[in-house]
């Protein structure tokens, strides 16, 4: 935490992603992983053209000269990184606490579980076994880290989540060819 | 009677004997006082077999090693890796580990003991045969490994010495051990090949002691290295010629592929039919330019031979071939049985294409024992046609093949079945004689037994064009011919093909018949003026149906293909390819990225995408599967639809390559995959920075295009015949290059033999589509083949793999 003497500051400013060496935070690249795979695999909104007051400014930290980490925010940093490098973009520059940082991170990564169509079991192992357990609790606001919780926080059905869990299984080896030839009765 | 020699014992003082012994346990050897009290008592076990020691001490406590001990000297020879100078303490520390349960009276101790004062006396020599006394305690402790071959030398070693205690007597039955030993190795009784030499080091110990030898040195050269020439003999090429002429080329053992080696031998160099011989010594060639001029103009006349120009002076015309045919057919039907046989040789080498030489080898030999003239079940005697191709022994996929057999049969005509009912035999000279007479009749001054041998291959190349059914009838040997090895060829082509070259041939023999009959019998005549030409042709075809209409050899009747056994059927093919695209899931929307890499579903279906386009690329373009193929993303070219590759293994670099037109399928496949593996970088590289794909050097072609995730290590790696082997795995257990078979019989027929010949580069030296002399444009070969290749994608059904990706 912050001491009452040094103050967190935060100040605006904009510049173009493309000239500026933007990475993942050293203490959120566990959630950015977990991100990455289960980002929602939608289409994105296109903000190309709106004005650079307009847009929703993204946290960073200035780590010296390599550049500045970006810690939470994953989805629109990544419509940033990929449709967007080349505009002017507003960012919050803040001086960093590792566990604050943390913890944001892991609340984006926990806001995935409201989406459509994602695999609620795979996800739910992930956070259990990659985020802190006192983190998640605090970030679901619960007591216990059963599937219930999580059915609970995620507002799904328990029932669909034991049904996902079991259908999990039976997909494994589909890529890999049959290993004999009665594919050629077929 | 024989004075048995004795060995002239030396008695040694003990503190001698005890000044030797610390030469060979030294002081900072492992436990030196317990080894070194051992060796001296064990010395002491044989008296008088080679020294004796003047023993003052009283307590002669024969006491052993104990297992720690052992455990001790061992473990401390290893870790400070003195296996050479404690070589003795470590040899006597497994001597008795192994034969701890003995006493000292049983004769592996008292083996040791002698050997231990061979070992002594060599010490005693003080010169270099010192260093033999390691490998006595190598082979000892080598022999007593579990499950060693050696074992047996120190059983027999034993056994030698307790046989006799005399050593010259030991020594005899050593170097006869020796000696059994390399017999029974070189003549292949052993499987072993190496324990006469390791029985010849002991003996070599005993003989420098017994006969006293000194120890000579070995030669070394001057600067003391062996030279020894290592240039490999690469190329051969004939000298001093301007141009490229011909090169011989060694193989290098390549292990990349499972192809049987032959194949992949002619498939790459083909043997050229240039006999071009002549290589004169690099001195001659170069002293004189004469000669230089000779060795080029000799090289370029046998060349434009081969192309059989129809300019060539040294070709017959067809009407010459057909009167010489018709002539011969009338002898073999009319005169003696002389003139009618050695008629029949004539016949018989322009009918089947081989050589005079070898039909008349075939007709003296027995009916059964006939190579190519042989009997079938029916009584009827036929040309039998082999191409000799890689037989196929995967049972699993033999029954999907597309031909089962390599043989088939073409009929003889009636008259020269008759004539070989029984062998025969007829001189050279007999032959050459009638050849002389065509000469003289019919005034074909040019016409010689090469023209003979050589009219079917002429015909059928040059006026069927048919180059491939010409090499498959005449019986070309394979290596010759490399495209025989790819060809699964429908057997009704072939007999077609021959059915035409035979009426070709004998185009002349009905006007010739009909002359006979007009003026010989006034009944013919008759008989002739009734019929119109229509009808006189319908009773020659009643006469001689083998002309116009060949009879059906019983033993083709259910060989609808014929030649490689590696192509399969075009829907079986067609179903591996729809189950590779299953395997790809592009339809599935969302997979998972599972706990870590090796579940990553992802990466999963990135390698069985690859491995769906390796096989896409092998049947669009019949490209041998070589490590690396299909190559650079740079060697595929969009706007052209022209694809280059150089293929060959063998002589890597050294050829051009060749081009592939790209079918509007495979371009559409690539296309796809392109923006697959962008898309799949872009998600899978910041997942796993530690085994990212480097798209930037795919798509810039410093890497090669078409990678594969390997598990082992951990990385993308290019894709090889091999992992593509342990990927498909028993799905289809087949040869690497089994798609250029598929390929190579979806085209034969299909298109002309120059542009598949081209395509899978088959092509004769010099004789290339993409040659300078070439007048065939590129434009035309891609216009040729790619709607072929596009047909053959058709064929099999192949269905492009897409994969829905949003963002």
């Amino acid at each position: 935490m912050c001491s009452m003497t040094e103050k967190p500051v935060a100040r605006n400013h904009f510049f173009t992603p493309s000239y500026t060496t933007l990475t993942v935070h050293p203490r959120a690249a566990l959630a950015y992983k977990t991100w990455l795979k289960f980002r929602p695999k939608t289409s994105h909104i296109h903000l190309t053209s709106i004005n650079k007051y307009y847009k929703p400014p993204t946290r960073i930290i200035f780590c010296d000269k390599q550049g500045y980490l970006y810690f939470d925010n994953f989805e629109r940093m990544a419509n940033i990184l990929y449709h967007e490098f080349d505009v002017s973009q507003p960012f919050i520059i803040i001086t960093g606490n590792d566990e604050q940082i943390t913890k944001m991170a892991w609340a984006d990564v926990l806001r995935l579980c409201f989406y459509r169509g994602v695999d609620h079991v795979s996800l739910w192992q992930h956070l259990q076994k990659h985020c802190a357990q006192t983190t998640l609790k605090e970030l679901m606001g619960c007591d216990s880290l059963f599937n219930e919780d999580y059915c609970n926080f995620a507002g799904i059905n328990i029932d669909q989540y034991s049904y996902a869990q079991r259908s999990l299984k039976q997909e494994k080896q589909a890529f890999d060819l049959p290993q004999n030839m009665d594919w050629t009765n077929g | 009677m024989d004075e048995v020699k004795r060995w002239p014992v030396s008695t040694m003082e003990a503190e001698e004997a005890h000044a030797l012994i610390r030469q060979i346990v030294p002081h900072d050897s492992p436990l030196s006082t317990q080894v070194h009290r051992l060796i001296f008592e064990l010395i002491n076990l044989s008296p008088n077999y080679l020294m004796t020691t003047h023993d003052h001490s009283t307590d002669s406590s024969l006491r052993e090693l104990t297992d720690d001990e052992c455990n001790t000297i061992i473990e401390a020879v290893n870790s400070h890796r003195n296996t050479d100078t404690w070589s003795v303490p470590y040899m006597l520390a497994t001597f008795t580990d192994y034969y701890r349960q003995k006493p000292f009276t049983d004769q592996s101790w008292l083996f040791l003991s002698k050997y231990l004062q061979l070992i002594l006396l060599i010490v005693k020599r003080q010169d270099k045969h010192f260093n033999k006394i390691n490998k006595l305690g190598v082979r000892i402790r080598m022999a007593l490994k579990k499950n060693s071959s050696q074992t047996a030398i120190i059983d027999e070693l034993i056994k030698i010495h307790t046989s006799s205690a005399n050593v010259y007597e030991n020594f005899a039955d050593i170097e006869s051990y020796e000696q059994d030993m390399r017999h029974r190795e070189e003549t292949g009784l052993v499987k072993t090949h190496n324990l006469a030499k390791k029985i010849g080091e002991i003996r070599l110990a005993y003989e420098v002691i017994i006969k006293d030898k000194s120890y000579i040195e070995r030669q070394r050269r001057g600067n003391g290295q062996s030279v020894t020439i290592k240039k490999v003999r690469e190329d051969q090429d004939v000298l001093l010629t301007d141009e490229e002429t011909r090169r011989m080329r060694f193989p290098e053992e390549y292990s990349g592929n499972n192809v049987v080696k032959s194949e992949n031998l002619a498939d790459d160099d083909p043997p050229a039919l240039l006999d071009n011989k002549f290589n004169p010594t690099k001195k001659t060639a170069k002293s004189s330019q004469l000669q230089q001029y000779q060795v080029k103009t000799s090289y370029l006349h046998s060349k434009r031979n081969r192309f059989m120009f129809p300019s060539n002076t040294r070709l017959l015309t067809v009407s010459d071939y057909q009167s010489v045919f018709g002539k011969l057919w009338d002898m073999i039907s009319d005169q003696e049985q002389r003139v009618n046989r050695v008629a029949a040789i004539l016949l018989l080498s322009m009918i089947t294409g081989r050589s005079i030489q070898t039909v008349i080898k075939e007709v003296a030999t027995n009916k059964s024992q006939r190579q190519f003239l042989v009997e079938e079940e029916g009584g009827v005697t036929v040309i039998r046609n082999s191409i000799n191709v890689t037989v196929n022994r995967r049972d699993k996929v033999k029954p999907v093949t597309k031909s089962h057999s390599h043989h088939f049969s073409l009929p003889l005509p009636a008259p020269l079945d008759v004539v070989l009912q029984y062998k025969f035999e007829v001189e050279p000279t007999e032959v050459n004689q009638l050849l002389k007479t065509l000469k003289e009749s019919l005034s074909l001054s040019l016409l010689s037994n090469q023209h003979v041998e050589s009219v079917l291959a002429f015909i059928i190349t040059h006026h069927i064009s048919e180059p491939l059914h010409s090499d498959i009838i005449t019986g070309v040997e394979v290596e010759h011919s490399s495209p025989l090895y790819y060809t699964s060829i429908e057997t009704s082509y072939l007999i077609s093909t021959y059915q035409a070259a035979i009426k070709i041939l004998s185009n002349r023999c009905f006007e010739s018949l009909r002359a006979i009959n007009c003026y010989r019998t006034n009944k013919a005549k008759k008989v002739s003026h009734l019929l119109n030409p229509e009808n006189y042709k319908l009773w020659q075809a009643h006469k001689y149906p083998y002309f116009v209409n060949m009879p059906i050899v019983t033993s083709n009747i259910n060989k609808t293909y014929i030649g490689s056994e590696m192509a399969l059927t075009d829907k079986i093919c067609g179903q591996f390819f729809a189950l590779l695209a299953g395997q790809v899931h592009g339809d599935k929307q969302q997979l998972n990225h599972g706990a870590n890499d090796r579940e990553d579903e992802y990466i999963k279906q990135f390698n069985a995408y690859s491995l769906w386009l390796w096989h896409i690329i092998q049947i669009q373009t019949g490209i041998r599967p070589v490590n690396d193929a299909p190559g650079f993303l740079n060697q595929f070219n969009f706007s052209y639809d022209i694809y280059w590759v150089s293929d060959k293994s063998i002589r890597q670099g050294k050829d051009y390559g060749r081009l592939i037109p790209m079918s509007s399928f495979l371009k559409t496949a690539l296309k796809n995959y392109i923006s697959y593996i962008k898309n799949f970088a872009s998600e899978h590289n910041p997942l796993y920075p530690e085994h990212t794909l480097d798209i930037d050097k795919i798509l810039q072609s410093k890497i090669p295009f078409l990678q594969v995730f390997s598990f082992n290590p951990k990385k993308f790696t290019a894709i090889t015949p091999k992992r593509i082997r342990s990927a498909v795995g028993d799905a289809l257990p087949h040869q690497d290059n089994w798609l250029r078979h598929q390929l190579r019989s979806m085209l034969t027929n299909e298109v002309d033999e120059v542009y598949i010949c081209a395509l899978l580069g088959h092509e004769h030296a010099d004789q290339e589509i993409f040659h300078p002399m070439s007048s065939l444009s590129i434009n035309q070969y891609r216009t040729e083949l790619l709607p072929q290749l596009d047909r053959v994608a058709q064929k099999l059904d192949l269905k492009q793999v897409e994969i829905k990706h949003h963002g």
